[in-house]
């Protein structure tokens, strides 16, 4: 299996079987990304295709720096078309709602990954997009403020109550499954 | 547990997974690749036949320009078929001068058809611009009909004809050429120097751009004086002219011109001397209103107004280059005299003579333009007449 650098001098050079190998070994991955956005299966893969042909058309454009740093802008790139997705076709709100405490929280890893990207696809639009720039994309406060005008407070409190009602459904769940 | 904590378990816990489509997407991509190749080869190719297209458009244009003012071969004809074909269409005016009598019938036909004839001459020898081996043709033909006339004015009375000669200066007749015009795209080449002193020398006291040198280096205001000098700007241009009928012409194009000043401070026992260098590109638009046209020489009167961008500005104190700020635009407007003489028909020789006034800017920037802002100018130049008479 030929390495990300590998790959990509054979797609710079127009090999297009190179460009399919590079769509079928990052395809799941730019699904996961995408699933946590958008709830409705066909419209991520939609998203995906988008990406992917965006990836391929500017991958001349793009500077290795590593084993993992073209994974790593494949995952950027399919998040902000996810991003783009779900301005343009949901509504988002914010409250500025405190939330409430809680004593324990169950554990993450007790779920299964399919499961707990559904939960978070689940979440109400602003709540979501906070949790994944927060979570996934490493983003401050500032920054998420920024992207989505809003405050940098109301930022914070958002991923509070995205974190609150997320525990809510993971604990719904093991008590209807029993883990 | 902390939202950092919390926020790390979550991401550890789902950065390697992995979803499969639940179809097979390549396809699609592959399409969507195929379509924006060849939307970029179709782009390139659109691009490519645009700009053949408009540089044959500017061909066929300028070639149907040229043909179209065409006049001296079709005129020349219809004089000789109206001289031998059609002996009744003489011009109703000349007839009425002449006393009506059957004897001389034949003849007032004859005069009339001279007048048809010399009218046909004229209107041939004020626009064409031939040279006067071409121009001289027509004359000699037309000379045949008058020395014929002559000779049975001895008996009758006839009518004070005057035939224009081609040697006379022509004054325009606006009213005629209306009908009759050659519609000439000219270009021309030229170069202009103000008509001033070549050097302006005044003293002016707190120049603003020279105080801050002169504060930096705390000179006393006493015994301390600032020159200006400007030389005479020069331009070079290159200028392309369109008829809008057969006495008034528009012309634009582009000119560079350089402009060189010195500036000194004299203080005891010490000179700073600041030279600078101000490079402008302009364009001109101009109205040309000719006035008179004989053996080859044209004169006519030109007005119109100028815009230079300052493109570069260089200065130099004491043989070090400094950053110095480019000038705004600026404008002028003007007025001259031109003189041209035809070396060949396509091709002439101009002298314009004429005043420009240079407004002001409001820069700060001191220049020949500030200091003179009228100002006597002449330029000279090339003219290339695109329309060239087979």
């Amino acid at each position: 299996m030929e390495n990300e650098q590998q790959l990509l001098s054979a797609i710079n050079q127009g090999d297009r079987a190179a460009m399919r190998q590079l769509y079928e070994r990052y395809k799941g991955y730019a699904m996961s990304i995408g699933l946590r956005y958008i709830p409705e299966v066909s419209d991520v893969e939609d998203v995906v295709q988008d990406s992917f042909v965006t990836i391929l058309t500017s991958i001349g454009k793009f500077d290795y720096r590593g084993e993992g740093s073209l994974k790593g802008w494949i995952g950027r790139i399919v998040a902000n078309k996810a991003f783009d997705f779900v301005k343009h076709h949901e509504r988002m709100t914010f409250t500025d709602v405190i939330p409430d405490t809680q004593d324990e929280e169950p554990e993450i890893e007790r779920i299964p990954p399919n499961v707990l990207t559904a939960m978070i696809a689940k979440l109400p639009t602003g709540y979501r997009m906070v949790l994944n720039l927060y979570v996934f994309e490493h983003c401050s406060h500032r920054e998420i403020a920024n992207k989505l005008g809003i405050k940098e407070s109301s930022s914070s409190s958002q991923l509070s109550r995205a974190r609150q009602i997320l525990t809510q459904m993971i604990t719904d769940y093991i008590k209807r499954h029993e883990i | 547990m902390k939202q950092e904590e919390w926020a790390e378990r979550l991401n550890n816990h789902l950065k390697d997974y992995h979803q499969e489509p639940t179809r097979d997407l390549w396809e699609g991509i592959e399409a969507s690749l195929d379509k924006q190749a060849k939307g970029a080869v179709h782009h390139i190719a659109m691009r490519r036949w645009l700009m053949a297209a408009a540089i044959i458009g500017v061909l066929f244009g300028g070639a149907y320009l040229m043909w179209n003012n065409e006049p001296v071969q079709p005129q020349v004809a219809q004089v000789k078929a109206t001289n031998h074909a059609d002996k009744e269409e003489a011009p109703v005016a000349t007839q009425a001068d002449i006393t009506p009598d059957a004897d001389v019938k034949a003849q007032e036909k004859l005069v009339a058809q001279v007048l048809t004839a010399a009218k046909a001459v004229t209107q041939i020898a004020e626009t064409a611009m031939l040279p006067e081996n071409v121009v001289s043709e027509p004359t000699e033909k037309a000379t045949q009909p008058d020395e014929t006339a002559n000779k049975p004015k001895e008996d009758t009375p006839s009518p004070q004809v005057h035939h224009p000669l081609s040697a006379e200066p022509k004054a325009y007749s606006h009213a005629k050429h209306h009908q009759q015009k050659p519609m000439r795209l000219t270009m021309g080449l030229f170069a202009q120097g103000n008509t001033n002193d070549m050097n302006n020398k005044n003293a002016v006291m707190m120049n603003p751009q020279l105080l801050h040198r002169v504060a930096a280096s705390r000179a006393f205001l006493a015994d301390y004086e600032e020159q200006e000098s400007h030389n005479q700007p020069i331009s070079f241009g290159l200028s392309v002219g369109y008829p809008l009928n057969s006495w008034l012409s528009l012309s634009s194009g582009l000119v560079y011109t350089r402009q060189n000043s010195t500036f000194t401070t004299l203080m005891p026992n010490h000179q700073i001397q600041r030279h600078q260098k101000l490079h402008y590109i302009g364009v001109p638009l101009n109205l040309q209103a000719h006035l008179l046209q004989w053996h080859g020489i044209s004169i006519y009167l030109t007005a119109g107004a100028q815009a230079d961008w300052n493109i570069k500005a260089e200065s130099n104190t004491d043989g070090v280059n400094q950053v110095m700020d480019k000038d705004r635009m600026q404008w002028s407007v003007g007025g001259s005299l031109g003189l041209a003489y035809h070396i060949i028909p396509q091709l002439s020789l101009y002298a314009e003579p004429g005043v420009r006034h240079y407004m002001d800017n409001g820069s700060t920037i001191n220049n020949y333009f500030k200091d003179k802002p009228t100002s006597f100018n002449l330029q000279l130049g090339l003219r290339f007449d695109l329309n060239s008479p087979k």
